[in-house]
This record gives C-alpha cells, structure tokens and sequence, in this order.
C-alpha cells in the first residue's frame, strides 16, 4: 500500500472533530429547506399508553408529573402535548404538578398548544377545560420522593392550595382525591429518578398504573415495569412523541423534529462506518 | 456534656428507629402506625425542602472561597453567579409571574437550557465515531445492536429495510430486558442490605466524621 493509499485510511480513522461537528450543523439545516415528513410506525409501549388512555373516561381522574425540565422540551414536550390533547378528547380530568422549578414553564408550553385549557380567569367555550372541575394546576411541590409517597397517602397533607393560592378545598376536582387510590393513571414526565419513584410509593403500595413520557435515553430501563404490567405504557422521547401525534392524528413538533433526528442519526451512524473502514484498513500498521 | 450528644450511637438509634417504622409502613398496613408514619413522612418533605438551602450554602461557600482569592479563571464568573441569584431572588420575591423574573425564566433560562442539551448532540456524534470501534467481537456486536437501535429510533430506518422497527423493538422488548433486569434486581438486593447494615448501626459512612471512629466492616 502506497504512502497516499496509507494516508486515506488514517484520514478516514481520525477525522477531526471539526469536520463533524460542521457536517452535523450544515445538514441539520436540510429539513428546513425540503421537510422529509417520513411515515412513523407505532411501537408497542406507545400503542399500549394509547389504548389504555382509550379506556378512560369523565369519571376518571390522570395526574400528570412534570419532572422534566426545559432543555428536555425537544424530547418530552410533543409526548406531554400528545397524551394531554387525548386526555382532553375523552374528557378525563387533568391534575398537573411538578417537581422542577421549571414546572410552570412546561405547563405554559403545554397549554399554549393545548387551548381547551383554560385559567380561572378565562372564559370557557363548549369544549373546554374548566379550570377546578376539569383540570388543576397545583405547581411546583418541592421534596423528592418523599413527596411523591406522601401524595400517594393523603394528597392534602402536601397540596393545601393549588398554583394560584386557592385553598385546596374550594377545588371540586382536589377536593375529591384523596391519595393514590382516586387516580387512574400517573403520566410521569422525567429525565431522572422521579419516574421509580411513582412506581414506588404509587403503583407497589397502591396499584396505580404508571405511564412514562421521557426523554430515550430512560425508556429502556423502564422496559422491566412494562413487561410486569406496572407501567401501562412508555413514549421512547421525541420519537414517542411523533408516534403518539400520529395515533391521535394531530401532527405536530414530535413529528417535526424526527427529519432532525433521521438527519443526526445518519450523520452518525454514516461517520461509524467511515471511521471503522480506516481503523481495519490501517489496525495491521498499528500493530 | 458537648461529647455525650454528638455520640454516633443516638443518631443510629434515631436512624433505626425511623427506618423501621417507615420500612414496617410500606409494608403492612397498622393503623397504630399510620399517624406516625404520616408525620415522618411530612417532615422528610419539610427536610428535603432544606435540602434546596443546602445545596445553595454548599454552592456559596465553593465560589466565596474564588472569589476571596482571587482564583484566576473562576471569580468572576463566581461573582457574577452571586450577582445574578440577587437579581432573581429580588425579581421572585418582587413577583413570581411578571416582570423580570418571568422574562429571565422565559428569554434566558429556556433558550440557554434547550441550547445546552442541543450541544450535546454535536458531542454524542464526536464520540460515537471515536468509539464505536470494533476492536473485538463484543465490540462489534455492541456496534452492530447500536447501529440498529439508531436506525430504529429514527423514522429512516424503516425506509431504508421494513424490519428495523421490528428488530428495534425486539432488541429494547426482550433483547436487553433480562440483562436490565437483572442489574435492577442486583442493585435493589445490595441496597436492601446496605439499608439492614445501616439499620444495625454497622455502617456509618452517612454519618460523615461523626462515626469515623467505628463500623464500616
């Protein structure tokens, strides 16, 4: 092999770091220009979360748990809209809290992209979420897991009033749970622990199904709780997301953000490859 | 009498005390106990709510100490730290939902925070290419099972071959399931013995240089 031919090879096994990074930015700008809107199959554990929702009803009453903060929004965000516009379109009661001092940004999010939500001072059209019979927003709760057990116990020992200051028992919805036995489902949002921490205290000790719209990179360890039936169902993060806005046929970023994805993953995996030809081409110099 | 009660032995009574009743709540439904656990529960939220203030005064006393000497590279953007938690704690204190500190949540903190975890990106690019390798035939498989999860995560896959969705969903469903389970289970049987040893007085690292003297074995 040739001194030129050599030097390929080493090229391709260590390209500077530069180069890639440039490459990522400059193709990342593509589905911008031309949008590749690629169809998205439907996975089990997303198909499993929607069913389930399927199955709820005006009687029922979700908790959403935001522990996922803003820069998680690319991943869970789409997830969060997708599951709440269902939860809307059956009429299943909606009670919101978080554990990230971000919470409230999230929430204005969701509620920016779901306009049946209203606050108290809005007015309420047919269709809508009344604010304190249909939906409540309790706010940031600070305490980690012991926070999330004694919720499960007795939700009024740490809810006393909702995000706007109102007593909790001039709330209809608050005022009719009590713990975890009152809820239908969790729909834990999380980029770490809180997730455990509602299989934990709320579906061990009360048998209440447990649903995670994370970020991808917990989907997997989450994947235990499903097969036993604990977890209900799993968004895998943006990609979830994209899946869940195309079973309740309401695209949106989800969906938006996978010609991203496809872009970055490809980049990727393309630069894998590359890298692994110039590191056999060259491992008998190196030896 | 300072020496009487800084002995480790109260606080691993207190400790053992606390974890049983609390281990003997989740567990079993006692109504003679369910007050008591109730209230431990309140005052571990109440606690963890301190833990906020700690971990602040931890921050503080690090960047005071830069900024007392001077560190070269690192005390101004202590002093800025300081400056700028003054700023959104008086905003806060002023008004949660508008002004200042609503605008600095909404035109500082979002864009810096989705700007942060998108430079991940950039980096889990660089280092894939660096080390997705197949130096051997476990790393050639890991490359290959990566290599199809990537696909797989990404609506192209299935564009490019109709079974990477099913292959993905195999390898995450029943492919790597076991193994993670079995690390869970693992991990959850070392804690439920580190808790008994703690329970017993036997370890006594959490006490930090309160029960240096003893334990651990």
């Amino acid at each position: 092999m040739t001194e030129a031919e050599k030097s390929i090879w080493i090229k391709m096994a260590e390209i500077d770091r530069r180069i890639i990074y440039w490459a990522l930015f400059l193709l990342l700008a593509v589905p911008f220009i031309h949008p590749l809107m690629l169809p998205v199959s439907i996975s089990e554990t997303t198909k499993s979360l929607y069913d389930f929702i399927e199955g709820l009803g005006p009687d029922d009453i979700v908790v959403i748990g935001i522990q996922s903060g803003v820069s998680a929004w690319p991943e869970c965000l789409p997830g969060l809209v997708a599951v709440t516009k269902h939860l809307v379109s059956r009429g299943v009661k909606i009670i919101v809290w978080g554990f990230y001092t971000d919470v409230d940004m999230t929430m204005n999010a969701i509620k920016a992209r779901v306009p049946q939500l209203k606050w108290p001072d809005e007015e309420v059209g047919p269709g809508d979420y009344k604010y304190g019979e249909d939906w409540v927003y309790v706010g940031l709760i600070a305490g980690g897991e012991p926070s999330v057990a004694a919720l499960a116990d007795d939700l009024h020992a740490v809810i006393k009033a909702d995000y706007f200051g109102t007593p909790i028992d001039q709330i209809p919805l608050l005022s009719k749970v009590k713990g975890a036995k009152d809820i239908a489902l969790v729909i834990t949002s999380d980029t770490g622990d809180y997730g455990w921490y509602y299989v934990r205290q709320w579906n061990s000790r009360y048998g209440t199904p447990i649903a995670e719209v994370g970020i991808a990179m917990i989907y997997s360890e989450f994947i235990p709780y499903y097969r036993a039936g604990q977890v209900v169902g799993l968004l895998k993060g943006c990609r979830g997301g994209a899946e869940y806005e195309t079973l309740i046929k309401s695209p949106g970023e989800g969906i938006q953000r996978m010609d991203a994805l496809n872009v970055s993953h490809l980049l990727t995996i393309f630069f894998i490859i590359i890298g692994n030809i110039g590191y056999f081409a060259t491992r008998k110099y190196r030896r | 009498m300072a020496a009487a009660w800084r002995r480790p032995e109260i606080f691993i009574f207190i400790v053992g005390v606390v974890m049983g009743i609390s281990w003997l709540g989740y567990f079993f439904y006692l109504p003679e106990l369910d007050a008591t656990v109730k209230l431990m529960q309140t005052w571990a939220v109440g606690i963890a709510t301190f833990a906020l203030v700690l971990g602040f005064l931890s921050a503080a006393r690090i960047h005071l100490y830069y900024i007392r000497r001077r560190t070269p590279g690192m005390w101004p953007f202590s002093a800025w730290l300081f400056f700028f938690t003054a700023v959104a704690t008086i905003a806060g204190l002023y008004s949660e939902t508008t002004g200042f500190y609503a605008w600095q949540f909404k035109w500082v903190y979002t864009p810096l925070g989705a700007t942060l975890y998108a430079t991940t990106g950039f980096y889990i690019c660089s280092a894939a290419y660096r080390a997705f390798r197949a130096r051997s035939l476990e790393a050639g498989i890991l490359l290959v099972a990566g290599i199809l999860v990537m696909l797989g995560n990404c609506t192209i896959g299935e564009v490019l071959w109709k079974d990477i969705p099913t292959i993905n969903e195999w390898l995450q469903l029943y492919g790597q399931a076991p193994f993670i389970r079995s690390i869970m289970v693992t991990a959850a049987l070392g804690l439920i013995l580190y808790a008994l040893r703690v329970m017993a007085g036997i370890e006594r690292g959490y006490l930090g240089a309160l029960g240096a003297g003893g334990g651990g074995g």
